[in-house]
């Protein structure tokens, strides 16, 4: 599978009479954007905003943040399973329109978490501040459940994101990057003197607010399986997860996948990437058992010398790590773990709910109990009392002057596990 | 599913009412609910669901739901995993300061904790 993934790079985003991209900028006609959205009758009123890198914006709470694209060859279409059919993606060519996005705001459950301030030291703690952001703010039919109301969310955020990337299908890219997933057979007949390297994506999917989907299936209904990196990249992996702000992966991670680049990056210099598991992290012991020895298996099935895992969330997904962790070693097949910490506001707890000896190389994404003071901001998008109650908030989090002392887990994407965030550590 | 092989221990009333064919052990506080857990295992009972919510954290939500079952012999994974748990409750207690949600955030937790026991009944 070889797809073309075109970059047409935005500059700015303005409302217009017309949906188009020209120059750089992207101009949307709001009124017939709305217009589509609104044909969910579900949803009773819809704000969209328009907020830039430096703004003194905040958003909060932020459910989704999706880029958006348009297929314009091969198979498939975008976010398919929802926004297109059943037919497999990840080869042919797809536009994104790269440097905007769209950001779902709403108050599914009242302790929704995420915060994106545009600027300020917030804004640092954030990738999605230095986006152009279209904010869509939604008011749903109050008789909805919780979870209907997180897929009416979930639906806007998409449609949006097709609606925008259709401006971006007849624009020449700036720039066109080739990724490529050769059948197995061939790509481990490649590089025989490197070693090969897999990559197991753990997705969290444990009930409401905690689901992710895999071509439109709810993740914690599949065992683990291959796909091609192309896929992931090309929108076969959605977010339906509104807890865990720091931590989570929202779409436009899953979209723009720091690992998978990465892994590309260096293919056939310091090592044969083979390809990907996809996994689940469920609730019960005996799910998580059952999908960590599926994982296990197929990694040695391909042949694999080496993986790198990555968790999405923290607590009981930590078991999950653990166990694919263990298993993989103890069939021979080295790791690599990607996770974040939690190790109190001083650092010096215990990061994770379990570990094991054979865990021995462990990346960070930093420690999500660390504590920031966010100044206020001339403008809230939102309902900024919810600080109070948000992981990450407490008591008197929201002070009188409008500014929010929290934990960083508070903040969407400070402490992501695919790196796809802006915390590091520099020796000097 | 043989309901009587599962004990529920709770302190969430929506969990309680909707799972009432469960044998029910219903606690004051998510403390005494990791608490009573760990006594049961180290009386041959194992853990089915793992004690920490999916990714809300410890402490946060003020309900808990463990689901367990009998065995015949001592689970060393699963005392591993309540201990293991408990100590992470216990870290986050430290910085958390009890208060008093609004009965409409309190129906929210209780449907969290209901949604994520369910998804784990879903499969056993």
């Amino acid at each position: 599978m070889k797809l073309e993934l075109g970059k047409i790079k935005i500059n700015d985003l303005q409302f217009a009479d017309e949906t188009k991209v020209d120059s750089g900028v992207l101009y949307v006609n709001k009124d017939e954007l709305i217009s589509i959205l609104k044909k969910d009758d579900r949803i009773t009123s819809i704000e969209l905003e328009i907020v830039h890198p430096g703004d003194s914006v905040r958003i909060i709470p932020v459910k989704d943040v999706i880029e958006p694209r348009v297929k314009v060859e091969g198979p498939g279409g975008v976010f398919p399973g929802f926004m297109a059919s059943e037919e497999m993606v990840g080869s042919g060519r797809t536009h994104a329109l790269q440097g905007a996005a769209i950001v779902t705001t709403g108050k599914i459950v009242g302790f929704q978490e995420g915060i994106i301030d545009m600027s300020g030291p917030g804004a640092e703690y954030t990738p999605f501040s230095s986006l152009h952001n279209l904010v869509m703010t939604c008011d749903v039919d109050q008789e909805l459940k919780q979870h209907e109301h997180e897929e009416v969310l979930r639906m806007a955020g998409l449609k949006a994101a097709k609606y925008l990337g259709e401006a971006g299908r007849n624009i020449e890219p700036d720039i066109v990057d080739s990724y490529e997933h050769k059948p197995y057979h061939e790509a481990l007949a490649e590089f025989p003197d490197l070693p090969k390297v897999g990559y197991v994506y753990m997705l969290q999917s444990q009930g409401l607010l905690h689901d992710t989907y895999v071509y439109g299936v709810d993740a914690k209904q599949i065992l683990p399986t291959l796909i091609s990196p192309t896929e992931v990249m090309d929108g076969a992996v959605i977010s339906g997860n509104c807890v865990s702000a720091c931590d989570k992966n929202a779409t436009y991670v899953h979209q723009n996948h720091p690992v998978i680049e990465d892994l590309y990056r260096y293919h056939g210099k310091e090592y044969n990437f083979i390809g990907m598991i996809v996994t689940n992290e469920n609730v019960t012991l005996a799910d998580k058992e059952r999908s960590s020895n599926y994982t296990a298996k197929l990694a040695e099935m391909l042949g694999l010398d080496a993986v790198i895992v990555s968790e999405e969330g923290f607590g009981n997904p930590d078991a999950d790590l653990i166990m694919n962790c263990t298993k993989l070693e103890k069939k021979g097949i080295q790791t690599v773990l990607i996770t974040d910490e939690y190790a109190g506001r001083d650092g010096a707890s215990q990061s994770l709910a379990d570990a094991d000896p054979l865990g021995d190389a462990v990346v960070t994404a930093g420690n999500a109990n660390q504590t920031i003071v966010l100044p206020a901001m001339d403008k809230v998008i939102g309902q900024q009392n919810v600080a109070d109650v948000i992981a990450g908030g407490f008591d008197g989090s929201l002070n009188k002057d409008g500014s929010i002392k929290v934990e960083i887990q508070a903040i969407t994407g400070s402490t992501n596990e695919l790196g796809f965030h802006k915390l590091t550590a520099r020796g000097y | 599913m043989d309901k009587k092989r599962f004990k529920v221990l709770t302190n969430n009333p929506l969990v309680s009412a909707k799972l009432s064919d469960f044998n029910i052990l219903f606690c004051d506080n998510i403390h005494e609910v990791y608490r009573f857990t760990r006594d049961h295992i180290h009386q041959n009972w194992r853990l089915t669901t793992h004690p920490l919510a999916g990714s809300v954290k410890p402490v946060q939500n003020p309900y808990r739901t463990i689901i367990i079952e009998k065995d015949d012999v001592i689970s060393f994974q699963s005392l591993q995993i309540i201990e293991n748990s408990l100590r992470k409750v216990e870290q986050f207690s430290v910085d958390h300061i009890e208060r008093q949600y609004s009965t409409d955030i309190l129906d929210d937790y209780q449907m969290i904790d209901l949604s994520l026991i369910e998804s784990g009944l879903a499969s056993i």
